[in-house]
């Protein structure tokens, strides 16, 4: 994680004056309840042991247990882990206020909405953030990796044993997802959509991993929010495989990083290899999940557990995905 | 021949189909590796060979227009022939490239 600038000057004052930040309700005693009213203030409620609360959760953005089994809308650690993940959390938000303040409003309204509106209101929020501080210091820390442009295609469509399987094809580059990459996927979703035959679609990565996510070098490169808002509801993969439904397999392997997941998300099935990760970088670099993933991945884990992945950043394993629904299965298969 | 928008054809020297996206009054006939396409129903006629000047191929999902007529397709199963509208051949559409958004 880079270096963690402290809150100062605007941030710093929002943070002191109760409308940005953290607040941490320690469970055990009683009912648990926020104290904060504000709607930029992440609330997070720690359970170390004894009866686990089952009311009041609402207010929360995330739950933190002690209790590795700790069910729905907890996030189950260990009693060894708690108060790492926690300091991890403080961490994040004392670095990314913004971002993880706009992660939790979002998180919070996703599943009152539409799909639909769910993924314009991530786009706007997303769009928003591109155009903010935190963002831009992000960009400056990471300077962009000069490349050549691949100028092969990104995505293969073919009809393999009655099904229609569409690969992402840049695996030199662990499938990072460019402009390029995006539209041609929306191209091939929107074949997939409207194929005569109608046959069942899968979507595979090649290579080591599945995807790493958005390509980094193209970060920042949006010169307009506004515009950069417009196309990417246009292309939005999630959107297509959502609207596939049943015909739509999500098969994942290696590392699905950010986009990688966010998409494969919203498949009615997805399965994947021994070895698959998770993660979602996003609020790191001042940004929310932009690939859908506000929209897919609570309707599959709940808004609370998404939440979590959201702000933490951190990698999800197999075994927990799996527990939680965010795959439906493992399969060894290629 | 009727080009209807929707209505599918098949290649009569491969595997390839497809189907019209964009159909014109002026469409001429539709053909795949140099003979004209079989209605999707109908049988393959035998004896007929890829005309090698005609051999490009075509890919499932790729759209394909015939710029003087305005009839489009589209490849919904790839084959070894390529595409001509009366002898003319059918150029690939390439989806629009829009900027980065991110």
């Amino acid at each position: 994680m880079p270096a963690i600038p402290e809150p100062a000057g605007v941030i710093g004052d929002l943070v002191e004056a109760g409308g940005l930040g953290l607040e941490i309700v320690e469970a055990g005693r009683g009912v648990l309840s926020a104290e904060s009213g504000a709607d930029g203030v992440v609330r997070v409620a720690v359970h170390r042991s004894g009866a686990r609360p089952t009311e009041g959760l609402d207010v929360f953005d995330i739950l933190l247990s002690a209790d590795p089994d700790a069910p729905a809308p907890w996030v189950g650690l260990s009693p060894g882990s708690l108060d790492d993940a926690r300091a991890h959390l403080e961490a994040v938000i004392a670095g990314w206020p913004i971002a993880a303040a706009v992660a939790a409003q979002v998180h919070r309204m996703t599943l009152e909405l539409s799909f639909e509106a769910a993924l314009a209101l991530e786009s706007l929020s997303y769009s928003m953030l591109l155009a903010s501080e935190g963002f831009k210091t992000w960009r400056a820390s990471r300077p962009v990796r000069p490349r050549e442009d691949d100028p092969g295609p990104r995505v293969r469509i073919t009809r393999e044993e009655g099904r229609l399987c569409i690969r992402l094809t840049r695996p030199n580059i662990r499938n990072a997802v460019d402009a390029r990459m995006r539209d041609e996927l929306a191209e091939a979703l929107d074949f997939a959509l409207i194929d005569p035959d109608g046959a069942p679609v899968v979507l595979f990565g090649e290579g080591p991993d599945f995807s790493a996510g958005g390509d980094l070098d193209e970060f920042g490169r949006a010169a307009d929010p506004g515009q950069a808002h417009a196309i990417r509801v246009l292309r939005s993969a999630a959107r297509r495989v959502r609207q596939l439904g049943e015909r739509m397999t999500a098969r994942l392997h290696g590392a699905c990083v950010g986009a990688g997941i966010e998409i494969p998300a919203a498949a009615h099935r997805v399965v994947a290899r021994p070895g698959s990760r998770f993660r979602l970088p996003e609020v790191s670099m001042g940004l929310i999940p932009g690939a859908g993933g506000t929209a897919t991945i609570p309707r599959r884990v709940g808004r609370q557990r998404a939440c979590y992945l959201a702000i933490s950043g951190r990698e999800l394993d197999l075994g927990t995905a799996l527990a939680w629904g965010l795959v439906d299965a493992v399969d060894g298969a290629p | 021949m009727t080009l209807k928008p929707g209505s599918r054809w098949k290649s009569v020297v491969c595997n390839a189909e497809v189907v019209v996206v964009r159909a014109s009054a002026q469409a001429q006939a539709l053909e795949c590796g140099g003979h004209p396409m079989a209605a999707h129903g109908d049988e393959r006629p035998g004896g007929l060979a890829l005309a090698a000047d005609r051999a490009e191929g075509i890919q499932v999902g790729k759209r394909y227009f015939d710029e003087e007529t305005g009839t489009e397709v589209l490849c919904s199963k790839a084959g070894a022939g390529s595409l001509s509208m009366a002898g003319r051949p059918l150029q690939p559409r390439a989806a629009k490239q829009l900027p980065a958004s991110d």
